[in-house]
Parts: structure tokens; C-alpha cells; sequence
């Protein structure tokens, strides 16, 4: 089983709060903030690993972004990968989700074919969850995202995704995209000896121009059909008022702000 | 190309989804700005006349129906298909889809096939003169972005349920009054997906047991635990004053993430639940914009955190510096 991972770097989540708005030319500062692999994308990695030693096979991770991405993929191929490839130019930066998931499927089919491709199910600073399920589009593939278990049965993968009102199953036939919810599992911790083997596994940095049949149309900003407009923080209109006293004052004078919104 | 804004009636169980009608009177808000535009539902699914009457709701002019067999799914690649080509047949301005578990999928599936613009979990849809102004957060609601759609059509976005306010009870999205059946139904040709066939096949859907617990999305009343709620006692006392005081009770990622709930439909935030009661309970919540985009816009808020400091003081009305565990037993007792 032959199995890729896409995965995306992005600024630490738990360092989100220290973001500010320049306010003059209104561009965000995130400096000092450390890229990390994309939590739910370390779950679909925890995923190939799995279907890896119950199928067999290899695992493949990929991403897009600018050279230093190649840390992280350092890292998921600390994590149990096989080998990596990066598409790193110019021309595939400042792209929306649709032109992204374009760039990234060319990856794909440029270093596959694959009988699984799996992602997590959406990033910690875009949040759009919209790549998988385009990635599937471009390629032609059946997807089904949020997955929260995935096997494989007579050559056709089982897929569990939770709804509003209860779980559904899905057969997919493969290849096929599965976008995983961090609840999948556990993702297993890395020693120092993995981290070193991950040094020596093979990882490729791909040009725009090394992918065959790339339509430069269709990647970076030209090929976003979304635009930027202004960036605002997101500011509280709120005042804080303080209740002094002790735990059981500032109950008491909890209970006293809230009687009139209880029902007898 | 018209101008008209569609909008997803997604099958729960006969009815539209709750966001629906949410979405219903946000289309009603933006058609006031843009000249001539119609708001039109949209329904797929499988001898669906009863959801597509049912989506006929005020403030809805047409409802565009697609009913076929294979639409009687779960299955976000057969019904961006449909979806698809209804739009390629009456081109729709805007299309506004609810982020639930289905609509989420679907939603940058039909986007990808059209290769259109699609604004993800909007907080907020401005039409100006110019052009239409999609409120997108990033970097777990720390920043707010303008995301807009200048060449291609229809401009797409999703929205998560709860973020926009339900129907008033005559308004735009509520159902209809008697005297009042103005909403056209077209049934559009589906016989061409006789011939697709799609590479995913729903083989069961179990349905969750019914539970007695009120849920976040309809509670006037919201009792909230964060990270600083440590222990299992503590967490157990949120949950029970959250019972006493006839709330909902929800939390932030970490309990979903140590297994202390099952799902993330106790969650609120990112990936969560949005609310928007009447009275947020908040204990031990530190207030990353993670979670708060997910709260506020509740009106009046109440935390507890020992860190004079956290942030989620500036989401609140009134604050109390200290232990939310002891705070909690305390009103407990005093109920």
C-alpha cells in the first residue's frame, strides 16, 4: 500500500494571541513565532503509520511552502515516514485554497501514484479545511473528510465520519483522499534515534518548473480565485467589571447578576 | 448571470438544517444591497417535495430542487454533482452553504469543480457597492479577513451554524404564515446522474442515541469549563451546575482532547460549536482566540480564572480573579 501524507507547516498555534496588525500598512507581525507541523496533519501521519503496519507498504509526506517547510518534513519523516517531497517556488506562493490543492495534487501525480492520500482535516491558521477535499476534485478521486477511522477491505478503503445526528460508513474505492479528525488517535511520540535515521531519508525539493504538465495558470495568486481584502484583528467590545471577595463572595455576587436570566 | 443568492437546505431528517434559516436571513439582509437579486433555496436528495416545501420558507422566492436516487446520501461527492450542475444551469451570484459536517465538504467540492472562489466559516457577509466582503477568520480567530471573489461566479462561502441569528418569528428564513405561499418550486432535470457514478458509497449511517442533555446550539444558558477546571471533581461540578441552572454545558479543546467528552459537540471554538446565549458561565477558560471566536457573541459573560491576567477577561462583562473549582462548589451551595 502506497501511501502519501500531505502536511503543512504552519506559524505554532499556541503562539496565536501574540499576533498584531501593523497598524499602518496593515500587514500581520508574526515574527518570533516557530513553524510546526500542523497538528491535525501529524494525526494523518499517525494514520499512514498505522495502515502501514497493518497493510504494509510506504508512506510519503509532501507539502508546498517556501525551503525552511523542510524541517517539518524532517520531522514527519522522524515520525515513521519514508521519504518527502516539497514543491518550493515563487510561483505557487500567495495561492487560496483552490490554488493550492491544484499545486499540490501535480505533487501528487508527479511523485505517486499513491493508493491512499491522506491530510489532516484542516490547518491551525487557515482553518478552511477546504484542501483535501479539492485536492480529491482536481484528481478525480473520491474523498470523504473528518474521517474517524479508516481500513482497508477487498481493495476498497472503510471510512467512519461523525455527523450532526450520527456516524456514517464509507466505501471508497482507491485511490482515494481521506482527511483525517485529530480524534483518529494518539499520535505516537519520536526518540532521538528516529531522529537522527530521518536525516538520511531521501527528500526532494521540487520546482514549479520539475512538475510535468504544471499549468502556471492555475497556481499561486494569478490562479486564486480568492483575493485578500483588508486584514482587522478580531477585538472584544467588551468591559470587564472585577468582583472582588472571596470564592464564596463572588458567587453570591455571580448569583445575584444572573437571578433575573434563571427560570423558576 | 443573475443576481441571486442561493442557499443550502441541507436534508436533516425532512427539514432543512437549523442553518438554513440562518443563512436565509442573512441572504435577506445582503439582497437589500444588490439590485434585483432573488434569495433561493436549494434541495437535493430523494422524493425530497416535503423538505423543498419545507424550505420554502419567507424571504425565500424560489426553491431550485434536484431529486434523484443517488441523492439519498451522505456521500459530499455524488451531491456536488448535483449541486454543481444546478448551478451551471441558473447561475447564482452567491452560493451560501452551512458548515456542518456535510456542507463543510461539500461546499470546497463544488467550488473545485467550478473552480470559484469559496470564503471559509464567514463571521460575516457585507455586500458594498464594489463588490461582496466575506469575513473569514484565521490564526484561530485572532485576525478577521476580507476575503472576496473578483472574477469568477458564483461567490461561494460557508458559515458555520449559530454564527448568524436565527429567524425572528415573522422575519426572513422563519416559516411561513398563513395567506403567504409565494415560494416557486422548479425541479430541475437529474436525469443525467443516472450515468454518474461516484467513487464513494455510504454503506450505513447509525443514529446517535437520543440524549436528554440540552444542546449548546439551543441554550438560552451556557456553563463553560477551561483548562484551569483540573480535576475530575472540579469538572464533574461544572457539568452539575450547568444541570441546576438549566444550561448547556460545553468546553474548550482539552477536555476533547484527554477524552473527557466524546465529541467535539460539547466544544466551543474552532472546529466547535458557536454559541450565542443569553447568559456564558465561563471557569478556568484562559480566553485563546481559538475558543472565544466561538463565544463571542453571547451577551452577557461571566468568567473565572485565577490569572488576572487571562484573556478571556477582556470577552467578559464581569470577572472574578480566582479559583474556578472553589467557585464553582460555592454556587453549587448557594443555588
Amino acid at each position: 500500500m502506497k501511501i502519501a501524507v500531505c502536511i503543512k507547516s504552519v506559524p505554532d498555534p499556541d503562539c496565536y494571541d501574540k499576533i498584531t496588525l501593523d497598524p499602518v500598512n496593515k500587514t500581520l507581525n508574526r515574527a518570533g513565532i516557530p513553524a510546526v507541523i500542523n497538528v491535525a496533519d501529524k494525526h494523518a501521519i499517525e494514520a499512514a503509520l498505522q495502515l502501514k503496519e497493518e497493510y504494509g507498504g510506504s508512506i510519503t509526506v509532501v507539502s508546498m511552502g517556501p525551503p525552511p517547510v523542510e524541517q517539518q518534513l524532517r520531522e514527519a519523516l522522524a515520525m515513521g515516514a519514508d521519504d518527502a517531497y516539497l514543491l518550493s517556488d515563487r510561483k505557487v506562493g500567495g495561492a487560496d485554497t483552490l490554488a493550492t490543492s491544484y499545486a499540490v495534487s501535480k505533487l501528487i501525480e508527479q511523485t505517486g501514484p499513491y493508493d491512499i492520500i491522506l491530510a489532516g482535516n484542516e490547518s491551525a491558521d487557515g482553518a478552511t479545511s477546504h484542501v483535501p477535499a479539492q485536492i480529491a476534485e482536481w484528481m478525480g478521486l473520491g474523498c470523504i473528510c473528518s474521517a474517524l477511522s479508516i481500513r482497508v477491505e477487498d481493495g476498497k478503503a472503510i471510512v467512519t465520519k461523525k455527523f450532526e445526528n450520527g456516524t456514517g460508513t464509507f466505501r471508497l474505492g482507491l485511490p482515494c483522499v481521506i482527511a483525517v479528525n485529530q480524534r483518529i488517535n494518539k499520535v505516537r511520540l519520536t526518540n532521538m534515534m528516529a531522529v537522527l535515521k530521518a536525516k538520511k531519508k531521501p527528500l526532494t525539493v521540487f520546482s514549479a518548473a520539475d512538475i510535468t504538465g504544471l499549468d502556471e495558470s492555475r497556481v499561486g495568486l494569478a490562479g486564486s480565485p480568492t483575493q485578500n481584502g483588508e486584514l482587522h484583528m478580531a477585538e472584544s467590545t467588551k468591559v470587564c467589571t472585577m468582583l472582588e471577595g472571596t470564592e464564596e463572595e463572588a458567587a453570591a455576587m455571580i448569583l445575584e447578576k444572573i437571578k433575573p436570566l434563571l427560570k423558576a | 448571470m443573475n443576481r441571486d443568492i442561493w442557499v443550502f437546505a441541507e436534508n436533516f431528517g425532512g427539514r432543512p438544517a437549523p442553518v438554513y434559516g440562518e443563512l436565509v436571513r442573512k441572504a435577506n439582509e445582503m439582497r437589500e444591497k444588490m439590485q434585483e437579486a432573488r434569495v433561493c433555496g436549494v434541495v437535493l436528495g430523494k422524493d425530497v417535495d416535503g423538505l423543498a416545501a419545507a424550505a420554502s420558507v419567507q424571504g425565500v422566492d424560489t426553491v431550485y430542487v434536484m431529486d434523484h436516487p443517488k441523492l439519498d446520501t451522505l456521500d459530499a461527492c455524488v451531491l456536488k454533482e448535483a449541486f454543481a450542475a444546478l448551478i451551471r444551469a441558473y447561475n447564482p451570484e452567491v452560493v451560501l452553504v452551512g458548515a456542518t459536517a456535510l456542507g463543510a465538504e461539500l461546499a470546497p467540492g463544488i467550488a473545485g469543480k467550478l473552480k470559484t472562489g469559496l470564503a471559509a466559516h464567514c463571521v460575516d457577509i457585507e455586500v458594498t457597492e464594489k463588490r461582496i466582503n466575506c469575513m473569514v477568520p484565521a490564526f484561530g480567530g485572532r485576525v478577521i479577513s476580507e476575503i472576496y471573489v473578483p472574477a469568477t461566479r458564483p461567490v461561494m462561502a460557508s458559515v458555520r451554524p449559530g454564527i448568524f441569528d436565527a429567524p425572528e418569528p415573522a422575519g426572513a428564513g422563519a416559516p411561513v404564515t398563513a395567506g403567504n405561499p409565494s415560494t416557486q418550486v422548479v425541479r430541475a432535470d437529474s436525469s443525467f446522474l443516472d450515468s454518474v457514478t461516484s467513487p464513494v458509497e455510504m454503506i450505513a449511517f447509525e443514529q446517535d442515541a437520543p440524549s436528554a442533555d440540552l444542546r449548546l446550539e439551543d441554550a438560552d444558558i451556557v456553563v463553560c469549563a477551561g483548562r484551569g477546571v483540573s480535576t475530575q471533581e472540579d469538572f464533574e461540578n461544572v457539568k452539575a451546575l450547568a444541570g441546576k441552572l438549566n444550561a448547556a454545558f460545553g468546553c474548550t479543546r482539552s477536555f476533547v482532547d484527554l477524552g473527557f467528552v466524546p465529541d467535539e459537540s460539547r466544544m466551543i471554538g474552532t472546529s466547535g460549536k458557536s454559541v450565542k446565549p443569553q447568559l456564558f458561565l465561563g471557569f478556568g477558560i484562559s480566553g485563546a482566540a481559538h475558543h472565544t471566536c466561538g463565544m463571542n457573541k453571547s451577551k452577557l459573560v461571566i468568567t473565572v480564572n485565577r490569572d488576572e491576567k487571562a484573556r478571556m477577561f477582556a470577552n467578559s462583562d464581569y470577572g472574578v480573579v480566582g479559583d474556578a473549582g472553589k467557585v464553582v462548589s460555592a454556587l453549587l451551595k448557594q443555588l
